[in-house]
């Protein structure tokens, strides 16, 4: 039996954060799951205030601890204006609480979209909050930011392959951020969902934990080598295995 | 069409800069009003070449705190600038840097990098050509010797030429000085007058409809018009009262609008004109 604060995935109702000018781009029965009027927060409207400290709340128990918890003004300029905050929520006395959440904001081009948060303190909500979001938004691509270490990694490996566009970035908070790109179609959707694993013989199997690979790897992209993540990570110790193809698609 | 602000010094003494991936340029008028774009100026945040670069946007950020704005997180110069979007700016040589300017910005003695000394960064949103603005970054007044009067107002008409932007989205408070620099776009249609989502709730949310004769009117260029309809009722910036009844006629439906740039009262407080919108 689940406890109040843990309740099953199928209990729990999808939310979006987005104004009404952009929600009425939104796919609002994402994966089936109508998103009611209530479930919908403008950031624009007073009523939503309570709702959006929760999803800060939220943000900051999974981003404060690696220092890149988002301050409330950010979350209005920089997501809730912009783009969509989205995630699953469970329904209590006190009205929704969110349980996950994924940050999109629309890139320069047509259905481009960069994220660059997923968070919530139970992981098997996470890859449904990736699947949410991305029939929410009609991705076509995406982008991805997340750091090596991060449990976004895994989240991410069932659209794999994954274009690494950048293998580490010195500017950023936390130099070991990549930067990820995969195509969406709902053969992949559907693909990923169903957890099928592709078969890519002869990856090469590296330590992301290894600056030294990160280096590698980020110099292949530099030097126009298309560089992708074929597979899940897989933790060895210390270390933090991830099947890659270097050069030219197989 | 040329531009002409009214600092002439600027666009004579400054270089014009672009951080965006190759991907997003083709979205992008990489020659703005006229102006040249060097080559070593169109950089690439994802080269770790830029890594310096970006090093002096965070420092220029810091220095300047915006206009009134507050500093962004290190990360955020990625998700929600250079990589959806761009970092569009004026940049100094650092050989041209005054010793001031260097120290403040932490920059080289000599040579021939770019030292940013304004930015701009908006980041796209769904509708095309709808850009939201979040950070406006000028030295001006932090060095006021060298000429870079009208640096802000510069910056942003060049940036959201750059981004070829037909409608702009930002917010502000009601008491920054900000506020002067936006209302030179024209009317702008207020989304919220009173914003909880905010750290500050005294702040607004705003939409302005761009052309090239509003930019040109941001940018200081005496070319350039704007529409000033009359104002029908003054916001004084210390007035949540008023920030708040405001903010229940916009969610009741009314469009409001302010209609020029506020006026300076005593103690540092300022009020806004608004009036009611019959657009659409």
């Amino acid at each position: 039996m689940h406890a109040v604060h843990d309740p099953p995935l199928e209990h729990l109702s999808p939310y979006v954060v987005a104004t009404s000018a952009v929600a009425v781009h939104l796919d609002l029965a994402p994966l089936g799951q109508l998103i009611t009027p209530e479930q919908h927060f403008d950031p624009l409207r007073r009523a939503s205030a309570p709702f959006l400290r929760r999803v800060e709340q939220l943000d900051a128990a999974e981003y404060a601890p690696r220092g890149m918890a988002m301050p409330r003004w950010a979350l209005y300029d920089c997501a809730e204006l912009p783009g969509v905050i989205t995630g699953l929520a469970h329904r209590t006395s006190e009205g929704l609480l969110p349980l996950s959440m994924l940050i999109a904001v629309p890139m320069l081009g047509e259905r481009r979209w960069l994220i660059y948060t997923i968070a919530s303190p139970r992981a098997q909500l996470r890859f449904a909050t990736l699947a949410l979001g991305l029939a929410l938004v009609r991705a076509r691509e995406i982008d991805a930011t997340l750091q090596w270490s991060s449990p976004e990694l895994p989240v991410y490996a069932h659209f794999a392959p994954l274009d690494v566009r950048a293998a580490r970035l010195p500017a950023h908070d936390v130099p070991a951020t990549c930067v990820l790109r995969f195509q969406v179609d709902p053969d992949r959707l559907d693909q990923a969902i169903a957890g099928a694993d592709a078969d890519w013989p002869g990856a090469e199997r590296l330590d992301v934990h290894d600056p030294a690979v990160l280096g590698r790897l980020q110099s292949g992209v530099e030097a126009g080598l298309r560089v992708q993540i074929v597979g899940h990570p897989a933790r060895e110790g210390e270390a933090l295995i991830v099947p890659f193809v270097i050069g030219s698609p197989p | 069409m040329s531009l002409r602000p009214s600092n002439a010094r600027l666009l004579a003494d400054l270089e014009l800069f672009v951080l965006a991936p190759p991907d997003n340029r083709a979205f992008l008028d990489l020659a703005p009003f006229g102006l040249s774009l060097a080559e070593d100026a169109l950089l690439d945040p994802l080269r770790e070449a830029s890594s310096a670069f970006i090093e002096r946007l965070v420092s220029l950020d810091r220095g300047t705190f915006g206009l009134g704005e507050m500093p962004m997180p290190r990360f955020l110069f990625f998700d929600a600038a250079a990589l959806p979007s761009a970092i569009i700016g004026f940049a100094r040589r650092a050989r041209a840097l005054s010793a001031s300017a260097r120290a403040l910005l932490q920059a080289p003695s000599e040579g021939d990098a770019l030292v940013p000394l304004a930015m701009y960064i908006a980041m796209p949103m769904i509708e095309p050509g709808t850009f939201l603005g979040h950070n406006l970054a000028s030295l001006a007044e932090r060095l006021p010797d060298e000429g870079l009067a009208g640096l802000g107002r510069l910056t942003k008409a060049v940036s959201l030429k750059v981004l070829r932007a037909t409608t702009q989205i930002g917010m502000t408070q009601w008491d920054s000085r900000a506020l002067h620099v936006h209302a030179r776009m024209g009317p702008l249609d207020l989304l919220s007058a009173w914003t909880p989502a905010h750290a500050e709730p005294a702040s607004l949310t705003y939409r302005a409809h761009l052309d090239d004769a509003a930019l040109l009117h941001l940018a200081g260029d005496p070319r350039g018009q704007v529409e000033r309809p009359e104002a029908e009722l003054w916001i004084e910036s210390d007035d949540q009262a008023a920030m708040q009844a405001l903010q229940a006629r916009i969610e009741d439906g009314e469009r409001l609008r302010i209609v020029g740039a506020p006026e300076r009262l005593e103690g540092g407080r300022q009020r806004t004109p608004i009036a009611t919108s019959t657009m659409g």
